[in-house]
């Protein structure tokens, strides 16, 4: 399982081909979670922690036990994308070019604590019927 | 051992020479970077990240390095020392500095909570900024 450090609270998700800038979170980004540029997106962790990172490229099956669910369209240009977090390393992962609804779901991998520093499972899903 | 001695001597001056020449011919930045220890810098502007500078510029203020020393491996764990005690509250982000990323974070790093917008605006401007380094880098951080 791929694993990566969440930092500044958010998760970042771009293209390979993309030469993403910084993000700019307004206050309407903060309530509803994201914050989207060209070919990226940034999105609210639920922590920032060690976290596990999965890509899953197909039907969107929603997770009865994710306590947040975000979903977004993003378009992929290059048969592949970048997951990363301020500072830390970047993930990449394969994905067919084309234009997906992006689902991303975060799963507490133990009972969520009060400081945030909590293991969470963070599923990508890269839906192309919910393009459609 | 005198011509040891009298040789060492030689080579410190050739060093000093070979210095003041690469100083001229890298310019003053380079210099300054090797004075001050540091291979690259980010500097955050306050204009866009007010909150986020201030805690920054008062943690260095208050004797936090300003060079951060690129250590992925090691953040997670220097990250649960440094916010052990600081749960999250409602409406804020926590910022921590130095940031868990870097050698001189962890234990005693000054943690402040700020508002979200800020806070991850200027995270995603220093992580942008510092994507590309190697571990073992050390970034100079300042606010303008």
């Amino acid at each position: 399982m791929n694993k990566l450090l969440i930092s500044y609270s958010q998760l970042i998700i771009t293209n390979t081909d993309e030469e993403h800038s910084s993000f700019q979170w307004s206050d309407e980004d903060v309530k509803r979670g994201y914050s989207v540029q060209r070919g990226a997106v940034a999105i609210e962790a639920i922590n920032n922690d060690e976290s596990e990172i999965e890509v899953i490229v197909g039907s969107y099956l929603p997770s009865e036990k994710a306590t947040v669910t975000y979903s977004l369209p993003f378009p992929v240009r290059a048969d592949s994308i970048i997951v990363t977090s301020p500072g830390a390393v970047t993930l990449p992962f394969s994905v067919p070019k084309g234009t997906y609804q992006l689902h991303v779901e975060a799963i507490p991998l133990q009972q969520p604590t009060d400081d945030g520093l909590f293991p969470v499972r963070y599923q990508l899903y890269f839906d192309t019927n919910g393009s459609k | 051992m005198k011509v040891k001695a009298f040789l060492l001597g030689v080579l410190a001056l050739a060093g000093v020479f070979v210095g003041f020449d690469l100083q001229n011919s890298h310019g003053t930045s380079f210099a300054a970077k090797k004075a001050a220890n540091y291979d690259e810098s980010v500097t955050l502007p306050m204009a866009k990240y007010p909150e986020t500078g201030k805690h920054i510029k008062d943690a260095i203020a208050a004797g936090h390095s300003a060079v951060c020393t690129i250590d992925r491996g090691g953040a997670a764990d220097r990250r649960k020392e440094s916010l052990k005690g600081y749960p999250t509250k409602p409406g804020y982000d926590r910022d921590e500095f130095p940031m868990a990323m870097c050698k001189e974070g962890g234990k005693g790093a000054d943690i402040r909570y700020i508002t979200p917008a800020d806070n991850r605006g200027a995270g995603s401007y220093i992580g942008n900024h510092v994507e590309n380094y190697p571990d073992g880098t050390k970034v100079l951080i300042s606010v303008k």
